[in-house]
């Protein structure tokens, strides 16, 4: 039997380019027809088809003229074809725009919690009385914590509620790359009123509109259409919108027209239930030491749960072994280690100094001033809520300070936290830091 | 005057799959990348360089070209850093392979590529397999966080059994004759690195072909220059 030309032409060119340029070149590359009339050879995006058209078709062309085809007769095109089994993707009726919704994601498998409870509320109900009450909402938190959870839900409860809502999520880089290709082709028009036609827009992490001025002033006079129209628009961002550098100030003054929640890293109980949660939605129980443990480590976002979670089960589903404390501690030790490693007294001094503008020495001194020994008790606090450190240890790393004072440091920062907002806000930016 | 022949490329270079992917104690890993992935799911393969990360990666890559599947390879510390973007940009399939995403690391724009490629591919549902060391350098903590969901899969360097096994077999892919001496040699003097003993592999083929030799500790000491 003859082998496929296709097969024969990858056979030698194997042997003649490096294996890793062939896998990135040429094994993508499909061949639609080889009947002895003409070869067209399918590749999966332009500019695999201009790389291999510059580098390789002239070789190429030259094997297919050995088999005996007409060097002319062989086509570089982009295509999907023929189709192989592709991955299943949430479905959109037939005449309907795409509105970019995870249907994964709903109201139902959000695990709430002290951190995140104001927020979820506020999105759910925006997401049942759209474009009436909190217009715009602006959801602002560190990276993982929910923030597309919560939009991605209120646009399936909306679409639930009403399919002849026309509901548009994207990430703010498809919006830019949108409206760029719209402006390339003298499409800007349509563009326009694409957006504002939606009746419920979705912006995930608008801190990257910052410094694209072109993209700011469209998005200005999109979020205005909108809210005219009373049309419901729900935002996202990585820390308060004000604090965004290379925002219009006329964009960060609209954005506080609505409600401006904040969500914020899950407490260690919040932790353990979205560990359970998900390890159920797998179909796998969990023990609660096991829980207990992974959220006792990994303390800075969902998506480090999830990936930890996601380990686990891969790694028990083929070994056979129980998700136990030993299997835990083996399977996940070098993310683990990776997790502790910022995680030293010695780190948590020299960021919390950083970030309140001191020196390392000051906070080891022995002065009291209360713009060194407020941040000396925080720094204190931290090392206690974030290393398995004892009192004494921490007093000692402290300038030798006894280990009475270092509980005072955590009683006044926990009950500081309490009342005032600023300090909260301190904790939880450097919390942030410090373990991400 | 020493006169070399030129080697004659008679055999292809080794193909890299499953069923020649030797291992002891990753069963997990290995068995989660050839009938575990999900699709839409991502994965990183982590661990120390050279413990055969590329060999799984590109097994995935073959195996799904073989079932029929699209998927691309990209091998990110050997792309130009131009060309790493525009690929990273454009990639469009159902199933990318990503080696050495460590290289991405620190690279503050390409950071944002390919944090702003990871949100697509998600809204894609693309199915990713990553390989890397898995120390998680990036500077953006929004690509920090996004990595961190994925599976990760660990593997560790081959103790001395398993390079004795690894190279064997290397030896009998390449057609080469590796005397019991020249093994044992390479096994205390050769790297422990497996991609750079593959290509010690390939270079001795190569001149011991070229020069109508066998492969001896003599001609592995020429080469290596020790």
């Amino acid at each position: 039997m003859t082998a496929n030309p296709w097969t024969r032409c990858c056979e030698r060119l194997e042997r003649e380019i490096p294996l890793e340029e062939f896998n990135t070149w040429i094994r993508p590359l499909r061949c639609e027809t080889a009947d002895g009339k003409g070869i067209r050879l399918l590749a999966p995006n332009d500019f695999v088809r201009e790389h291999v058209a510059a580098h390789h078709l002239e070789r190429v062309r030259d094997l297919f003229a050995h088999f005996g085809y007409a060097r002319a007769s062989v086509e570089l095109t982009v295509g999907q074809s023929p189709p192989g089994p592709t991955v299943s993707t949430t479905r959109q009726p037939a005449n309907r725009p795409p509105t970019g919704l995870d249907s994964r994601y709903v109201f139902e498998n959000f695990v709430l919690g002290k951190s995140n409870e104001l927020a979820c509320a506020a999105t759910r109900q925006v997401a049942q009385n759209p474009g009436k009450i909190y217009n715009p909402l602006l959801l602002y938190g560190g990276t993982g914590l929910g923030k597309t959870h919560l939009l991605h839900a209120a646009g399936n409860l909306i679409h639930q509620a009403n399919s002849e809502v026309r509901i548009q999520y994207m990430h703010s880089e498809r919006f830019v790359s949108e409206m760029i290709q719209a402006l390339r082709r003298d499409g800007i028009d349509r563009f326009k009123r694409r957006y504002r036609s939606v009746d419920a827009l979705m912006i995930d992490d608008i801190q990257f509109f910052a410094g694209k001025d072109r993209t700011q002033e469209e998005f200005f006079h999109t979020f205005n259409a909108l809210l005219e129209a009373q049309q419901q628009i729900i935002l996202t961002c990585d820390r308060y919108p004000k604090e965004v550098e290379g925002l219009e100030a006329r964009l960060r003054s609209r954005f506080g027209w609505g409600l401006t929640v904040a969500i914020e890293p899950p407490d260690f109980e919040t932790r353990v239930a979205i560990l359970q949660s998900k390890a159920a939605d797998r179909g796998i129980e969990i023990g609660d030491e096991v829980a207990f443990m992974i959220a006792k480590r990994m303390r800075s976002n969902v998506r480090d749960l999830e990936g930890a979670l996601n380990s686990l089960i891969a790694n028990s589903h083929f070994s056979g072994r129980p998700i136990n404390l030993e299997f835990v501690q083996e399977t996940l030790k070098d993310l683990l280690t990776v997790h502790d490693r910022l995680i030293t007294i010695e780190n948590i001094q020299k960021t919390v100094a950083e970030y309140y503008k001191l020196r390392v020495n000051d906070m080891l001194s022995r002065r009291r001033t209360r713009s060194i020994a407020r941040p000396r008790q925080m720094a204190m606090a931290l090392a206690k809520n974030l290393t398995e450190h004892s009192l004494p240890e921490i007093g000692e790393a402290f300038g030798g300070r006894d280990h009475t004072t270092v509980l005072h440091a955590c009683r006044k920062i926990d009950e500081l936290c309490d009342s005032d907002n600023r300090l909260r806000e301190d904790q939880v930016r450097l919390i942030r830091e410090l373990t991400t | 005057m020493e006169s070399y022949q030129l080697a004659l490329d008679l055999a292809p270079p080794r193909r890299l799959h499953f069923s020649n992917f030797l291992y002891t104690d990753c069963r997990a890993a290995v068995e989660t990348l050839r009938r575990g992935l999900e699709p839409g799911a991502w994965y990183f393969v982590a661990g120390p360089a050279g413990c055969g990360k590329t060999h799984l990666a590109a097994a995935v890559f073959n195996q799904a070209l073989e079932a029929g599947q699209q998927a691309q390879f990209l091998p990110a510390a050997r792309l130009e850093r131009a060309t790493l973007q525009a690929m990273l940009e454009s990639v469009s399939c159902p199933l990318l392979v990503l080696d050495d995403v460590d290289r991405l690391a620190g690279d503050q724009s390409l950071e944002e590529v390919l944090f702003h490629a990871l949100n697509r591919w998600k809204a894609d549902r693309l199915t990713l397999v990553m390989t890397g060391t898995g120390r998680n350098n990036f500077q953006l903590p929004d690509l920090k966080s996004r990595l961190g969901a994925a599976t990760r899969l660990t593997l560790k360097l081959p103790d001395e059994a398993l390079r004795r096994r690894i190279l064997e077999q290397m030896a009998g892919e390449l057609e080469m004759d590796l005397r019991p001496r020249a093994l044992d040699y390479l096994l205390t003097h050769g790297p422990r690195n497996l991609r750079e003993l593959s290509g010690l592999m390939e270079t001795l083929r190569g001149r011991a072909l070229g020069q109508r030799r066998g492969i001896t500790v003599p001609l592995i000491k020429e080469v290596t220059g020790q």
